[in-house]
């Protein structure tokens, strides 16, 4: 931390340096002062000191018959001039140290020294004589040299020049000495009491420094006594709050980091719920606390997890309507607190759980416990914390969703599994013939079925079907059909039979807007008969060995479709006689009406193009390659419904 | 291209009901078929005509709805006949072997006279 000079001193030095400003202004006004006064005096001493020279030279003129004695002169200034007499001592006072006269025209005429070395000049140069007194003090300050003429009227001729000892320079340094001694002995006192007054002023400030260090290293329990009344003290106050404040607003901090992560690492949507719920609670310290989550449109929602009180009141059904119509909090505030009120005066809070522009919910929360209303700052965290809940719901909802999803797929791939279970996995081995299968839903799960199922007295049933409609449902039904197809192919013979029986079950149980579509054919392959009962199905296709085309449409509708007796009224059969080399095809519609990205459907014209062309290939590759076909001419378009195709031919050499 | 959405358009015209149905009647659509048809044919002894000259396409459970409407209308003395196919819904039709069921007319006013 870097240090200059510390404020004591700079207060120190600021008095200090006042105060000796101060008094060297003043000593120098005082000096000033003494000096003049010392000099006046001074110069009054010269100048009665010279009146009485001019007046005994005077006397001594006229006396003289109008001349002057230098031997009288001598006798009186170094004898009797100016001396007092007092008891038995003399004492003498202001004797000039010199006297000289000068004739009118400034030819030196008496030359007086007391030390008896005159040493005054020759002459005065005219414009150098005085007119009148003239009193000054030499540049040592050690002499006063008052000069004049003898007689202003000029009845005496002749100018003196007295000069006088003084002491006035040495007092003046005397003076000054003092001041200076008096300013430095001032300044250095000034310093002192700065300083101590300094310290004892600024003693607070100091203490408030060092907390405000403890603090920033983090000692957050350090307060600061408060001293007196005054700014100081007033902020010593204001520091104590501000650090119980921050405190205080740290300690929240930590708790909503704390919550943020329990709440962050929750991924079951009801263990987050009653962590959000916990998390308001705890934070806001509020006696009750219910959270709600939108379902839907529904108006009136109850509350999914309640902590606290149980009943609520029953205002709060409406501020969550609000809430979560609006999209707004909802801050019912207390009107009795007075001043208190400043800080904040929140009884009840809703406010609304965001996620994006949607309100996945809303949290109440009752009165606070300890304070009777929720203070500004808290109303603003709280709001903070809806908004990361909100977000903590969606998230949660949306990796829901996608586990719920996961979960049907992966219970969609079971089923699919189980359906494949269903169709034969090998055509039976029948005596001169060759038969094949395919079926690929158009989902997971599809309504398409195909089944051979070989009896022991030879004959094979073979049968392809539709269920109305595509997906589970459809291949529930995929399912009965098949249950009952082979039940009732072990009593009977005839598809015709069969199909009657089985639709006697269907039309029951189905529900009235579903139907199924099936061609069934029975052969017979020592006789070679194919008998056909068809349900509203497509007909079997028969492709001779010479690339003849014939259909086998022996009448019938829907299985499930009419009443009964309707069904059974116009349900007929048809027998045709393979031959060497007979191709008969079964397909669903899902062959001939695949479509393509214009729209333009398969057709039965290329199915039936592609049955001929390639009539004596392997039953397996004749099937895959119709398959390619329809998915060739399908290109992007995805596969709109189940594809199932069945062929039998007899062998051509049988 | 073929339109996706289905309009329904019911007008009455006497004591028969002639249903305009506008668009393909697929998975995506079936509830609202559902919903307008069955408001018109559930009505007990009702005589209504679907005209399906802009129907471009008619799913397994619409011919299912349809029979069923079919059904109810025998038993409640009503009427319900199909006009206007367009030749894939009529082989569809030949294949569910239910024209000989449903009532079915080339033209609504055909189907009108009939009535």
């Amino acid at each position: 931390m870097p240090t200059g000079i510390k404020f004591v001193y700079k207060i120190m030095l600021l008095l200090g340096g006042c105060i000796a400003l101060t008094g060297l202004v003043i000593a120098l006004l005082l000096a000033h002062q003494s000096r003049r006064d010392l000099l006046i005096l001074e110069e009054s001493a010269s100048y009665t000191v010279y009146q009485a020279a001019v007046n005994y030279l005077t006397g001594h003129y006229y006396s003289k018959r109008e001349n002057f004695v230098p031997a009288s002169l001598n006798f009186v200034f170094s004898n009797r001039f100016l001396v007092a007499e007092s008891g038995d001592q003399f004492r003498s006072t202001h004797r000039p140290s010199h006297l000289t006269l000068y004739r009118a025209d400034g030819a030196k005429l008496y030359d007086f020294s007391q030390d008896g070395r005159p040493r005054a000049p020759d002459w005065i140069v005219a414009e150098n004589l005085p007119d009148a007194i003239r009193v000054r003090i030499n540049a040592n300050k050690d002499e006063i040299i008052a000069e004049g003429p003898l007689d202003r009227g000029g009845d005496v001729p002749g100018y003196v020049v007295i000069r006088l000892p003084t002491d006035v320079g040495a007092r003046l340094r005397a003076l000054y000495l003092r001041a200076g001694i008096i300013l430095l002995a001032g300044m250095l006192a000034a310093s002192a009491l700065g300083y101590f007054f300094s310290r004892r002023f600024l003693a607070p400030v100091e203490a408030l420094t060092d907390a405000a260090r403890r603090v920033h290293a983090g000692d957050y329990a350090c307060r600061i006594p408060k001293v007196g009344n005054d700014e100081i003290g007033l902020l010593t106050e204001t520091f104590n709050e501000m650090i119980a404040s921050w405190v205080r607003r740290l300690s929240l901090m930590h708790r909503i980091q704390e919550w943020t992560l329990k709440v962050g690492n929750e991924f079951d949507r009801h263990r987050l719920y009653g962590r959000l719920l916990d998390m308001f609670y705890n934070v806001a310290s509020a006696r009750q606390c219910a959270l709600y989550l939108r379902d839907g449109d529904k108006k009136e929602l109850p509350p999914a997890a309640i902590r606290g009180e149980e009943t609520l009141r029953p205002e709060v059904a409406g501020w969550i309507r609000y809430a979560l119509e609006k999209n707004e909090p909802v801050l019912a505030e207390r009107r009795d607190l007075g001043p208190r009120a400043a800080l904040g005066n929140v009884e009840h809070l809703v406010l609304p759980l965001v996620s994006g522009e949607q309100t996945v919910g809303a949290v109440y929360l009752g009165p606070p416990t300890g304070a009777p209303a929720y203070d500004r700052e808290m109303v603003a965290t709280l709001q903070t914390l809806a908004q990361h809940a909100g977000i903590a719901v969606e998230n949660a909802r949306l990796l829901n969703e996608v586990a719920e999803k996961k979960r049907i797929e992966q219970e969609m791939m079971w089923a699919r599994d189980i359906q494949r279970t269903l169709l034969p996995h090998h055509p039976p081995k029948l005596n001169g013939y060759a038969v094949a299968g395919l079926s690929l839903p158009a989902n997971e799960v599809g309504g398409d079925y195909y089944d051979y199922i070989p009896r022991d007295d030879q004959r094979c049933h073979i049968i392809v079907s539709d269920v109305s409609g595509k997906g589970v449902a459809a291949g529930l039904i995929m399912s009965v059909l098949r249950s009952l197809v082979h039940t009732y192919s072990e009593f009977e013979t005839c598809p015709h039979e069969i199909l009657i029986r089985v639709n006697r079950v269907l039309t029951r149980d189905l529900d009235e807007y579903m139907f199924v579509t099936a061609t069934m054919m029975t052969l017979e392959p020592d006789t070679h008969a194919l008998q056909v009962a068809r349900a509203g199905h497509e007909p079997v296709l028969i492709v001779t060995a010479d690339g003849e085309v014939q259909w086998i449409r022996a009448e019938g509708t829907a299985l499930g479709l009419l009443d009964v007796d309707s069904f059974e009224a116009h349900f007929t059969s048809a027998t045709y006689t393979m031959q060497p080399g007979d191709l008969a095809l079964l397909y669903t519609d899902g062959v001939n009406e695949a479509q393509n990205e214009d729209g333009e459907e398969f057709g039965i014209d290329r199915l039936v193009a592609l049955a001929v062309a390639r009539r004596n290939d392997p039953l397996d590759d004749l099937l895959a390659g119709i398959l390619r076909a329809v998915n060739a001419f399908a290109g992007q378009r995805r596969q709109q419904d189940d594809i199932t195709l069945v062929a039998l031919r007899r062998d051509a050499a049988g | 291209m073929p339109r996706n959405e289905l309009e329904i358009d019911v007008v009455q015209d006497g004591d028969v009901h002639i249903v305009t149905v506008d668009g393909p009647v697929d998975s995506a659509t079936i509830e609202v078929f559902k919903e307008k048809l069955d408001a018109v044919c559930n009505q007990p002894g009702v005589r209504v005509i679907l005209d399906c000259q802009r129907l471009t396409y008619l799913n397994s459970r619409a011919i299912g709805l349809l029979v069923s409407y079919h059904r109810r209308s025998i038993s409640s003395r009503g009427k319900l006949a199909l006009c206007a196919l367009n030749p894939k819904l009529v082989r569809t039709l030949e294949l569910l072997q239910i024209g000989k069921a449903l009532l079915t007319y080339d033209t609504r006013e055909n189907a009108r006279a009939q009535f």
